[in-house]
């Protein structure tokens, strides 16, 4: 079994045992525990796995803390709405399914679960999503000023948006992708960003201009981090490189939520470079996919998987599923990438996308996990 | 459009959003499936087993039915339906099997999603089917869809939920002639005075328990009982685009849970429930249905709000198991009635 350079949730783990017996909505909206957990991550027994850990770790970090804060207006997302929409806006995003990772990941999930079934909601619903009613229900996660979702990939977060929003008292803007067959799908969408990223720009106490100014920075940022994040995957397929699919499903969250930002572009940049100076295994593992979620509490599985001589090196969520934008049609852009993902209308288009990547990927295997 | 034996075809169909009109200005037979849920776990070879019992029960049926009946028209309703179709596309691929989009609001884009569904329905069903659907079929079959709610509104009238699941059922389909239980009609007044509101229940399991358990349904909220008929769906001659009359008119109905605008169907349900004297709610509902497992905490509020005991429900389509249901049911109606100085067979209807 290879050695690993660092422990993914040591960060975490440092948090924990300072804060977890305080945890309190008071506590996560004081300055002082934003300034300790900035202080923390710069500190040397904070551990990362790759360099560009860390850039991503002090994006999340200070988004975080805006969002608690209240520095900016806060916008609950869906995983596929395009985090460049709503950086142009002035708005700061939050994405609660991956939140809901981050509190599984700490071990934290089955308390805000338990508070979501006080509620009513049924033990049938996805797990992510009662985690994240519970921690809203005890005022865990900071307030929105609104609520963006698109209609995939599942219906659970529309859902849970909808009674979030009524929780909160803040509106709900929901994103309707067409099926692929409609002949006005992209035009629709497009309009749709629009008129969406109206709203939040009004919300930031910005204007149409603003909008469109803040557009083209963001989709020209989202445009140089996709070039290393193509580089990448080109690495990844063709070589043996270090990288591992277990750390790599964590890069969902900064695909989601940096593109658009200096620190999308830096993320991705630093990762090519130390991966290429790292060099490639070399050790003939058998190659694995790994489709849908990963495991956030209980990582055993990956040692199993090691243990027998694999290892996963293409995971079904973490590939760039659009093309560089044009910053002079950013809505229409901005469609074309929502509408684009494989998650977006029939089953047909995921096994295609699976296909294509078990193929460039050279895969000799795949594990579904939910 | 005839089968290899000379059969007709038949398209199936699972939503209440499905525009029957187009099929029907085809010309063509259709059904709303309600599948066997005896026989629900043959779709397990298939499907998830943690996914809506209906719809396993739908596929359930559509293994077991001849070739020239397996079409089918699918409305992007939720997850489990568009998988749903994505198993039934791969099954049956000479089939004509068709995926619906349905938006969730009601806004001017919503609206031009659907009409062009519509359009596009029309056109694949035509060219699938070789037949065509005018204007005049269209608006032709749109008529005979409120006749079909008038004698639906008329003849569901004292009958007790479990009939007018079957009388629901009848109507949306093609097949049907006239009310066929209109004369055995039992007098259900002198239960308790409740609301069913659910998504899709089976007449002949829970349906049925919730009468012996002695509750009168007053108002039977879901997809295959008063629902599908409580509003009107107009479309008209008055050279506007039928399509988009009859998309707006899908939009603007009285919705269930999947759709997005919770306070409007709040507001008709407690006007509804006033007008029928419903004394409390039976929320009842199928197993891993996400709008409603959703919905619920909100909706039992709103209604406890505004004085409406609430009892959860949960089917797995089957019912198999009545006793359990029976005791909560009978100790919520008890309830409902102590407190409402009712009692079981006392003189006529409870009025509050
Ligand atoms: S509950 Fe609504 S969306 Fe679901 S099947 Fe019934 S009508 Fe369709
Ligand atoms: S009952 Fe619920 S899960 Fe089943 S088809 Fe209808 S909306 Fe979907």
């Amino acid at each position: 079994m290879r050695e690993r350079p660092g422990n993914g949730n040591s960060f975490l783990g440092m948090l924990k045992e300072r804060f977890l017996d305080r945890l309190s909505p008071q506590l996560l909206r004081s300055r002082l525990l934003w300034e300790t957990v900035e202080a923390l991550s710069r500190s040397p027994l904070n551990r990362t796995q790759w360099k560009a850990d860390r850039v991503s770790l002090n994006f999340f970090i200070r988004q975080t803390r805006d969002a608690y804060l209240g520095k900016k207006p806060v916008v609950w997302c869906n995983l596929l709405v395009p985090s460049e929409l709503v950086h142009a806006s002035g708005c700061v995003p939050f994405f609660p399914e991956m939140a809901a990772a981050v509190i599984a990941s700490a071990g934290l999930a089955p308390r805000f679960i338990d508070r979501a079934a006080e509620e009513g909601f049924s033990t049938d619903a996805c797990s992510y999503h009662r985690c994240l009613l519970g921690a809203a229900l005890e005022d865990m996660l900071p307030r929105p000023h609104a609520l963006l979702s698109v209609n995939y990939p599942c219906d659970s977060a529309i859902l849970s948006f909808r009674y979030l929003s009524r929780l909160y008292r803040v509106p709900h803007l929901a994103l309707e992708v067409p099926l692929p067959h409609h002949p006005r799908r992209k035009e629709l969408l497009a309009e749709g960003m629009r008129e969406v990223g109206l709203s939040l720009a009004s919300l930031a106490g910005m204007g149409e201009r603003d909008l469109e100014e803040g557009l083209e920075r963001t989709i020209e940022l989202s445009n140089q981090a996709l070039e290393h994040q193509l580089e990448l995957e080109r690495l990844r397929q063709e070589t043996d490189c270090l990288l591992d699919g277990r750390d790599v499903m964590g890069y969902v969250s900064v695909m989601v939520a940096c593109m658009g930002t200096a620190e999308g572009v830096d993320f991705y940049r630093t990762l090519l470079r130390e991966v290429r100076e790292r060099g490639t295994a070399g050790d003939g593992s058998v190659r694995l996919m790994w489709m849908h979620l990963k495991p956030w509490y209980q990582q055993g599985i990956f040692d199993t998987v090691a243990s027998h001589g694999a290892r996963v090196v293409c995971e079904e969520y973490t590939h760039a599923y659009w093309d560089k934008m044009d910053p002079r049609h950013p809505f229409t852009s901005l469609a074309e990438k929502t509408s684009g993902h494989f998650l977006a209308g029939e089953a047909e288009r995921r096994i295609r996308h699976l296909l294509e990547k078990a193929e460039a990927y050279r895969v000799q295997g795949a594990i579904h996990y939910n | 459009m005839e089968g290899a034996q000379g059969n007709v075809p038949e398209v199936n169909w699972f939503c209440t959003y499905t525009p029957v009109e187009i099929l029907e200005a085809a010309g063509l037979s259709h059904r709303r499936l309600t599948g066997i849920p005896e026989e629900a776990e043959r779709a397990d070879a298939y499907l998830h087993p943690s996914m809506c019992p209906y719809l396993k029960a739908c596929l359930a049926e559509g293994l077991s039915l001849p070739g020239f009946r397996r079409h089918a028209v699918f409305v992007n309703a939720c997850d489990a339906m568009r998988r749903l179709y994505d198993t039934w596309s791969e099954l049956f691929p000479d089939a004509f099997v068709h995926l619906v989009d349905l938006p969730r609001g009601n806004s001017p884009r919503d609206l031009d999603i659907l009409a062009g569904e519509l359009r596009l329905l029309s056109r694949r069903m035509s060219e699938y089917f070789c037949v065509e659907v005018t204007g005049e079929a269209l608006l032709e079959s749109c008529r005979k869809r409120e006749e079909k709610r008038s004698a639906y509104l008329e003849s569901s009238a004292g009958l007790p939920a479990s009939q007018r699941a079957l009388l629901s059922l009848d109507l949306q389909s093609s097949r049907w002639e006239a009310p066929r239980r209109a004369e055995e009609r039992p007098d259900s007044a002198g239960g308790v005075p409740v609301a069913v509101v659910g998504n899709f229940l089976n007449p002949h399991g829970l349906l049925r328990q919730l009468e012996t358990a002695g509750a009168d349904v007053v108002l039977l909220d879901i997809c295959n009982g008063d629902r599908p008929f409580l509003a009107p769906i107009p479309v008209e001659a008055t050279g506007e685009d039928p399509f988009s009359q009859l998309a707006a008119g899908y939009l603007k109905r009285s919705h269930c849970a999947r759709m997005q605008d919770f306070e409007g169907r709040v507001g008709l349900l407690l006007d509804k429930l006033e007008e029928t004297g419903a004394a409390g709610v039976i929320y009842a509902s199928l197993k891993f249905c996400d709008p409603y497992i959703y919905e619920f905490p909100s909706l039992e509020k709103a209604l406890e709000a505004r004085g409406f005991p609430v009892l959860r429900l949960e089917s797995d389509y089957l019912d198999a198991h009545a006793g359990q249901v029976s005791t909560r049911v009978e100790a919520f109606l008890e309830m409902i009635a102590g407190g409402r100085g009712w009692s079981p067979g006392g003189p006529g209807r409870w009025e509050r």
